[in-house]
């Protein structure tokens, strides 16, 4: 137990050193411009890692992607227009949060959807669990009279 | 009927994995090639052996092929075999992106090994490479004589990939000339 805490632990540190070692080499001229190169390289999927933002990859691709967002930052572009940029190159793939499309729409409205299901599956099944003791109920009431008959005949005879 | 009901929420499921499968597998395969069928993008850059400046005029006299290399690309000298048959067989002409790489490391590697390019261009820096989506190496265009991306190729280029991906729409290219 006191092992896992501790490797639990390890992984809290070394993650937050992955992204702090990044974020010394960008220099800006004023503090907003670096606040918006951070945030957008937290936005944006590298493309090389797949599971990891450009911020926590040191993949040479996310290295590049980096320096061209310092470079469109100093050249006073705006975060729509970086979009483009990284988009028109790579692709939807690199957007964590997809835009909405035809074909993309069932991630938008797909766990909406599947939660009106859960809903309606949960009240439904509620719905006959609750009638089924009260079957239950009939069916002793019966099983009683029947009982109680047999007896009577047992007797009579 | 009580049964059915139970088997429902499976059923329910694997529609949803098919359903994103149908929708979103696709996306993918178009993810990796969203410069597909556009222009290819301009550049100005330095040719690998001699320094002259090279620029997108002068890849798209013929239909062509470029290829992002690499002498620190394992999978490069995977299919360096299979450029250089391509090179003695196929007319068509095969130019190199040496992607961040080291100038004298490339020119050593390829005298070594054999050139199957023209020429390579000298990206040291991955601007043409971030222009084209590239994230690695190695990877294949194929550039139409009005220098428009018809054929993008992620990883090693073999014979099957070559028979498959390129050789149509080389013949399409042909049919269009016609």
């Amino acid at each position: 137990m006191k092992i896992k805490l501790f490797i639990c632990i390890l992984f809290i540190f070394s993650l937050s050193l992955q992204s702090e070692s990044t974020k010394e080499v960008y220099g800006f001229a004023n503090e907003i411009d670096q606040e918006r190169f951070y945030t957008l390289v937290d936005t944006y999927r590298c493309p090389k890692c797949q599971s990891s933002n450009l911020a926590g990859s040191n993949a040479p691709i996310a290295k590049d992607l980096k320096r061209e967002i310092h470079r469109l930052i100093e050249e006073g572009k705006t975060d729509e227009q970086i979009e483009v940029f990284l988009s028109s190159r790579y692709g939807d793939f690199i957007l964590y949060k997809p835009a909405l499309r035809k074909n993309t729409l069932i991630l938008w409205i797909g766990p909406f959807a599947l939660f009106l299901l859960i809903i309606f599956f949960v009240v439904g099944w509620n719905i006959t669990s609750k009638r089924q003791p009260k079957d239950l109920e009939a069916e002793n009431i019966v099983k009683a009279i029947e009982r109680t008959r047999l007896k009577k005949l047992v007797e009579d005879e | 009927m009580n049964r059915l009901t139970h088997y429902l929420p499976l059923a329910l499921f694997i529609l949803l994995i098919l359903g994103l499968f149908t929708f979103l597998h696709r996306e993918e395969s178009d993810l990796r090639s969203v410069l597909l069928n556009k222009d290819f993008p301009n550049f100005s850059l330095s040719r690998l052996d001699n320094g002259e400046i090279i620029t997108k005029d002068d890849l798209i006299e013929l239909p062509s092929l470029l290829n992002v290399w690499a002498t620190w690309c394992v999978a490069c000298l995977v299919e360096h075999p299979f450029l250089m048959e391509l090179r003695n067989e196929s007319r068509i002409k095969i130019y190199g992106l040496n992607y961040k790489d080291d100038r004298n490391k490339a020119l050593k590697l390829l005298h070594k090994i054999g050139d199957p390019y023209e020429f390579s261009i000298f990206d040291k820096e991955g601007k043409l490479a971030i222009d084209l989506g590239v994230y690695g190496a190695p990877e294949t265009f194929l550039i139409d004589n009005q220098g428009i991306i018809r054929v993008r190729h992620v990883g090693v280029l073999t014979q099957e990939v070559w028979e498959q991906k390129f050789k149509s729409a080389l013949s399409e290219l042909k049919e269009d000339e016609n």
